[in-house]
């Protein structure tokens, strides 16, 4: 059984529908794909897709409906389903976020909110992410998400509860470096001491991102090439965690497949480089 | 703590209400609370109209994309989203648009709106929908003749009815083939289901119609009076997979 260790020098990319011709065209050597676990949940043709990528590609499954964070019981039938997907795409690993998307009387927001930083929130998280361990019969991943706002009864960093986080639960992280860097512009926290903060055993993939700028703030939206800051900082994360998993996100906007297998080139060439000068930490600065 | 936070993005997103939110959150970063708690709601707002406009791409394009805009930001205040996967978002559609009709007379004038919108969720609702099972004879024939007569048939899960005041299918066919939509009142009866991948659509008769609706509320004995002068026996039905299964008493 395959596990994201053995795709530490490798670099993938976000499955679409649109690219799948392209990517049968060509084998590509060390390639990987990430599907979002909600858009392939149903669907007979979405199956026969996955099939036909899993049999020639690694896959890992990316989720954004579990809402971790809120109060309400977990879904069981949602992870009934997210079974299901990792066994139908022989999936290597299953990642969700720190955060919550449900709301009271059964709503949705879909989108990732964020949580306070606090010991009760943290046991919270523990307890379950616990559960689906359990229920999954395997260690799950979790990224850190993009914020734009903080809140006043945070008791920590966002790098401490991480931290305690991955620790208390047994869980994996997979390290957004694009969501540290929208924080840092966003929040004023430090994408570099954050990453600075993680222990290399803890991070097991790593996400990288493009964002929408505007005047006093960065919003997440996947839809847009990685900027430089955050390539200067994906490369000192790999001085100080050693190569991971990486994976390029573009979920909106979707460019050509040659234009997408570019940008994870770059990635990939940032990994097979074993002998990178590590960046000036005076580099990473703000857009 | 967490139910505190939750009521309070349930009251930013939905209800446009941001002072719970205000209350909990910092206000000395560069980016401003307001700022913050509206990035918040455009993504939700966002999310559920980008589902709305992939379920009902004929609505839309017959409506205009800004009218469409305005119909499905008034749906999504009335009905925020109950479900976690946003291909099941959009179902009530039609009763936003039959609600609106009564106060805005250009809605009025589209009277065939609400048959398009109850078909094309059907035809999302179909595409999604996974359907493996094929009807058992072997299991068929074990049963005596007393099962048989009273045993009831199943519909495939993949297999939807529409009966229309108006000429859905050649709108549809249109919208397809990019060429000009033409409405007519017509009446019309559709079954939607699906072959391999493609969600397919078939004009059927008013008998066609009643024989595969009765299909789920009667007994195979009952059924018969159902199969005169229709253009399918319940034979072609198993064969074209719409009826996938059956339950008997024992």
């Amino acid at each position: 059984m395959r596990t994201l260790n053995d795709l530490k020098n490798n670099a993938g990319v976000g499955l679409r529908i649109q690219h799948i011709q392209d990517i049968l065209r060509h084998e590509i050597d060390g390639l990987w794909f990430e599907i979002l676990a909600d858009n392939w949940l149903s669907s007979d043709l979405n199956d026969y897709y996955l099939a036909l990528i899993s049999e020639r590609y690694p896959i890992t499954i990316h989720g954004v409906g579990l809402s971790l964070g809120s109060p309400q019981a977990l879904d069981f039938d949602y992870l009934k389903s997210i079974k299901n997907l990792m066994k139908r795409g022989n999936a290597i690993a299953y990642s969700e976020h720190i955060c919550f998307a449900q709301l009271p009387n059964d709503h949705f927001a879909h989108d990732l909110l964020p949580l306070p930083y606090c010991k009760k929130v943290l046991q919270h998280l523990v307890q379950r992410i616990n559960q689906v361990q359990d229920y999954l019969g395997h260690q799950i991943l979790l990224e850190n998400v993009s914020s734009y706002l903080s809140y006043k009864h945070s008791e920590m960093t966002e790098a401490e509860f991480i931290g305690q986080l991955v620790q208390k639960s047994g869980c994996g992280l997979l390290l957004d470096i694009n969501n540290l860097y929208v924080n840092q512009v966003n929040l004023g926290s430090s994408a570099e001491q954050t990453i600075k903060h993680m222990h290399p055993d803890w991070v097991q993939e790593i996400h990288l991102a493009g964002f929408e700028t505007h005047t006093n703030f960065l919003i997440d939206a996947h839809n847009n090439p990685v900027c430089e800051q955050v390539w200067t900082l994906y490369q000192l994360a790999i001085a100080h965690l050693g190569n991971k998993a990486t994976l390029i996100e573009w979920d909106n906007d979707i460019p050509s497949w040659n234009i997408l297998l570019a940008e994870r080139n770059k990635a990939q060439n940032i990994l097979q480089k074993m002998d990178y000068q590590m960046p000036a930490l005076s580099k990473v600065s703000v857009c | 703590m967490l139910k505190q936070l939750q009521l309070a993005f349930d009251a930013v997103i939905y209800h446009q209400d941001n002072t719970l939110l205000t209350a909990l959150i910092d206000d000395k970063l560069n980016i401003k609370p307001s700022t913050a708690l509206k990035i918040y709601r455009n993504n939700t707002m966002g999310a559920l109209l980008c589902a709305l406009f992939d379920v009902y791409p004929i609505c839309s394009h017959l409506l205009g994309k800004n009218y469409f805009k305005q119909l499905a930001i008034q749906h999504i205040n009335k009905t925020p989203s109950n479900t976690n996967n946003l291909d099941n978002y959009g179902e009530n559609f039609s009763t936003t648009i039959f609600d609106l009709s009564k106060k805005h007379k250009e809605l009025l004038a589209l009277p065939y709106l609400q048959n398009l919108v109850d078909f094309e969720w059907l035809l999302n609702k179909c595409y999604y929908v996974s359907n493996s099972k094929t009807f058992n004879v072997t299991d068929f024939s074990r049963l005596t003749d007393i099962q048989q007569a009273t045993c009831q048939l199943e519909l495939a899960e993949d297999v939807f009815l529409l009966d229309c005041q108006y000429d859905i299918y050649s709108i549809w066919q249109a919208f397809k083939k990019s060429e000009e939509i033409k409405i007519k009142k017509q009446q019309q009866y559709l079954i939607i289901y699906k072959e391999e991948f493609n969600t397919t659509v078939v004009v059927i008769s008013n008998n066609d119609y009643n024989l595969i609706l009765a299909t789920k509320e009667h007994t195979l004995t009952e059924l018969i009076p159902f199969l005169q002068n229709t253009n399918f026996t319940l034979n072609d039905l198993i064969c074209k997979r719409w009826i996938t299964g059956f339950t008997h008493v024992n």
